[in-house]
């Protein structure tokens, strides 16, 4: 044998040997995927009869930490004879994630996803099974607690196709003020689209910290023109909370905002404003999301956004200025009136056919909304960390903010202990969190009085006028679903009109031009075609 | 290396084998070569050459529940809808634009860049200029773009600052679609020129002294050193590696784009890449989109192989 095969073959057999202790050592290394965890459901493992349901949920934190969840932990506990396979699915990557997970086919048992994006391509592929008459059989208490307006999304061909709707309040947002700022400038609560547009001016030209520098604005756009309705609704249109659009009745048919005279309008009215730097000039181009972190921060005066912020945000801005106040205000009126866009209830669970269980899939949804189990896990922050735990009669108890500020260090280490731990966004939300839950109608009434009061007791005087303002002004558009035409036409329609309202309001183009583009934009592009169908719901 | 297998392949003289003969010989001759070919090979077929058969939803009405071959064709249907659309004729002119301007500025910097390192005579400051321009390749766009951002602030931005220290009126350069291809590719520029230097700088280290020595005699200076002798030494690299970056041609770089791009300058930012995320994944469109990519991939090899030509009809050599 030649001295080059020699040297070959050793060099070879060494190279294959560390090539294949390295996968090895990759393989034990790796953390245990979905893929084993799916394993583990599988009927004929060692589990014995055990039935295999998987469970894709978006959350916080992780995988790891949504098992240690109190509502994942008392899930796997009370139910001996299921394996769960927990699929979470992290806020972040939801959009991209559960139209790949539709397209190859990889839907959980119990699948969240959102009414509005997903659904319309689970019903195109009928991948989806009918879930009333299981919800007339197994799930009294979801049918019970989950308001009827809730359902209407998910319904195609007088068939429901939803297990669950996610349960909050129908409107959380208001516009909400720097009240120390309009005292000292002397300025009121705007009541009017002008008076309101005289208050983001002043925030921004008349020093309302009086630092004498030239460093407040009046708000922050959100991540462009998409999260700006408050005052929109002044000219009697709106834009629709990340430019999911607007529908409602004008001379007997359903329209879409979008085209109507008054969006010009609200547009002219934005661009004057924008021209005197009533908005912040970065926040209508730089995708950070920062509109709450400028009200926060003390740099601007104004922001819209969930009534339950307004403690929150006081606190935080009072670490800059300490005098600092948080007032919520209500929709400026305009010539089209005023409102504030109410968001529905588009998040739900469904359940698709491949699901080999999915009577139980939904006596599983089902056993989270008994009052019992409802009552231990309806707190905000983890049992016995950030929360007080159960209380003697096992119904959970949260901290209040009084204790929270008296704990100091304290609170913030338990917060730091847990903050990664969080799952089932698709149930419910917390109380407190994005807006807060009433406890449920279901209730007794010793264990409703219970939540009441603490409800009563988490937010300030001002927090709950806010929350009575969000719910005054509330408008929701009237399309109950999506259409077939949306798929083709609507993502081209709304990167068409966002591109052209940013532009309209920073004065890149000229108005009237750009208008009358993007009404021949919306003729040409399937916008007739989606007026038709929805008006044919 | 190569001539001595290559001999030792032909086997002894005067014994002719047939085609199937010879490779079983070479195959058992070198089969601990071969036998660490494997699992590239494997990974190759499932990794890249499996997926492509993908590519055929292009043609069909790609229905989940009845899978890629189930589903059922439709011909160039997405095709003429693609090139009917608008949206992909100005997608299609933003990507070849930035994709022209990055060739023509991005590719020849590093080029010059390393020519000129390699003039430095101080080996600590050579060293200090390498690191300095190497750094930026190893933040990641996100953290770049997010550089980019406050220092084009027109709040208070460092440039906006400047500019309106000199009495000028601030620039929106985030907001004027005008400005976004030329921030992309001075970006690009600042970001990625020091690294790409390397592969040069490696080469110039092969070139034969003697060369240097012989030209300094003949009395050459250094910009002719330079242009003589260093940059012909340098030739093969760079056509090699621009038959390599051609083939890439329409991929302008997906992460810096989606970074830097907002609703505003979409008529100039929005390029195939972005396109084919927000309507392929956003939007579930798949079969639509496979075929805007496999449009992307055709134009790529066509290039490619038009480089690889023209390079050899310049007596450069090419690389099939």
């Amino acid at each position: 044998m030649s001295a080059q095969s020699r040297f070959t073959r050793r060099q070879a057999l060494k190279l294959m040997g560390v090539g294949t202790f390295s996968a090895y050592l990759a393989a034990c290394a790796a953390p245990a995927g979905q893929s084993d965890m799916a394993d583990s459901g599988d009927s004929d493992m060692p589990s014995g009869e055990k039935k295999a349901i998987s469970i894709s949920h978006i959350g916080g934190g992780s995988v790891e930490a949504s098992e240690k969840s109190q509502r994942m932990m008392l899930l796997r506990a009370n139910f001996p004879d299921i394996e769960f396979e927990n699929r979470w699915v992290s806020y972040a990557a939801y959009l991209d994630k559960i139209p790949v997970q539709i397209a190859s086919g990889d839907l959980a048992d119990l699948q969240f996803c959102n009414a509005f994006n997903d659904i319309p391509l689970m019903m195109e592929n009928q991948i989806l099974i009918e879930t009333g008459p299981l919800l007339e059989q197994y799930g009294q208490n979801i049918l019970a607690v989950t308001p009827e307006g809730a359902w209407a999304s998910t319904v195609y061909d007088g068939m429901q196709y939803a297990v669950t709707h996610n349960i909050y309040d129908l409107n959380i947002w208001c516009s909400q003020y720097r009240g120390d700022w309009l005292e000292s400038l002397g300025l009121g609560i705007p009541e009017t689209i002008d008076e309101y547009g005289e208050v983001l001016r002043a925030f921004t030209n008349s020093d309302p910290d009086g630092n004498g520098q030239d460093d407040t604005y009046g708000r922050l756009l959100y991540n462009s023109v998409r999260f700006d309705d408050d005052f929109f609704h002044a000219f009697g249109v709106a834009v629709g909370h990340h430019l999911n659009g607007f529908w409602r009745q004008r001379d007997g048919q359903l329209a879409l905002d979008w085209v109507q005279p008054g969006m010009k309008d609200a547009l002219a009215w934005m661009s004057s404003v924008w021209a005197d730097g009533g908005f912040h000039p970065d926040s209508i181009s730089i995708p950070l999301g920062q509109k709450d972190n400028a009200f926060r921060g003390g740099i601007a005066g104004n922001v819209y956004t969930a009534w339950s912020a307004v403690d929150f945000a006081q606190d935080q801005i009072r670490t800059v200025a300490p005098e600092a106040t948080v007032v919520a205000g209500p929709a400026p009126e305009g010539p089209g009136g005023r409102g504030y866009t109410g968001e529905g209830w588009p998040w739900c669970f469904v359940i698709p056919t491949t699901a080999e269980y999915p009577d139980d899939c939904v006596r599983v949804i089902d056993w989270f909304f008994t009052p019992e189990i409802a009552s231990q896990i309806i707190c905000e922050g983890v049992l016995g960390v950030t929360n007080k735990g159960l209380n003697e009669n096992g119904w959970c108890v949260e901290y209040t903010p009084e204790e929270k500020k008296a704990m100091g260090d304290e609170w913030s280490q338990k917060q730091n202990e847990v903050q990664d731990i969080n799952v089932f966004w698709g149930l419910w939300l917390t109380i407190g969190t994005l807006g807060g839950v009433q406890p449920f109608p279901t209730f007794p009434a010793d264990m409703k009085k219970h939540f009441e009061d603490m409800l009563a007791a988490k937010y300030s005087e001002e927090s709950l006028a806010a929350q009575v303002i969000s719910q005054e002004y509330l408008k929701i558009t009237e399309k109950p679903r999506p259409v077939a035409a949306d798929k083709e036409h609507w993502p081209g329609l709304q990167t068409r009109f966002g591109e052209f309202i940013s532009q309209a309001v920073a004065g890149t183009i000229d108005l009237d031009q750009g208008w009358s583009e993007w009404l021949d934009f919306f003729e040409k592009n399937g916008g007739p075609l989606l007026t038709q169908q929805v008006n044919e719901i | 290396m190569a001539t001595s297998t290559a001999s030792k392949s032909i086997g002894p003289p005067g014994r002719r084998r047939g085609f199937w003969a010879q490779f079983l010989f070479n195959a058992w001759t070198y089969r601990y070569l071969y036998l660490m070919l494997v699992l590239p090979f494997v990974f190759f077929i499932i990794f890249r050459f499996y997926p492509m058969f993908g590519n055929i939803i292009a043609f069909k009405k790609y229905q989940l529940m009845r899978g890629i071959w189930g589903s059922p064709w439709v011909g160039l249907t997405h095709f003429n809808t693609l090139f009917d659309d608008p949206a992909f004729l100005r997608v299609l002119r933003n990507t070849v634009s930035i994709a022209a301007f990055k060739l023509l500025v991005t590719f020849p910097a590093p080029i010059i860049l390393a020519l000129f390192i390699n003039e430095i005579r101080h080996m600590a400051y050579k060293r200090f200029v390498q690191t300095v321009v190497y750094v930026p390749h190893f933040l990641s766009w996100v953290i770049y773009g997010a550089i980019l951002y406050i220092v084009l602030s027109p709040a208070n931005g460092l440039i906006n600052n400047i500019i309106s220290a000199f009495g000028m009126e601030k620039v929106a350069f985030f907001q004027k679609p005008a400005l976004f291809q030329p921030i992309v590719i001075i970006s690009s520029l600042l970001k990625e020129t020091g690294w790409a230097a390397i592969i040069y700088l490696a080469t110039i280290s092969t070139i034969d002294l003697t060369l240097y020595e012989a030209a300094i005699i003949d009395g050459a200076n250094r910009w002719q050193l330079m242009r003589h002798v260093t940059l012909p030494g340098l030739a093969l690299t760079i056509v090699t590696l621009f038959i390599l970056q051609i083939g890439f041609f329409l991929n302008v770089g997906f992460e810096q784009i989606f970074i830097l791009q907002n609703n505003m300058i979409l008529s100039t930012a929005d390029v195939i890449e972005t396109f084919i995320y927000r309507v392929g994944i956003r939007q579930a469109r798949f079969d639509f989109t496979t075929a805007a990519g496999l449009f992307n991939g055709l134009v790529g090899m066509v290039l490619v192989l038009l480089a690889d030509r023209l390079a050899k009809r310049l007596d450069l050599s090419g690389i099939f």
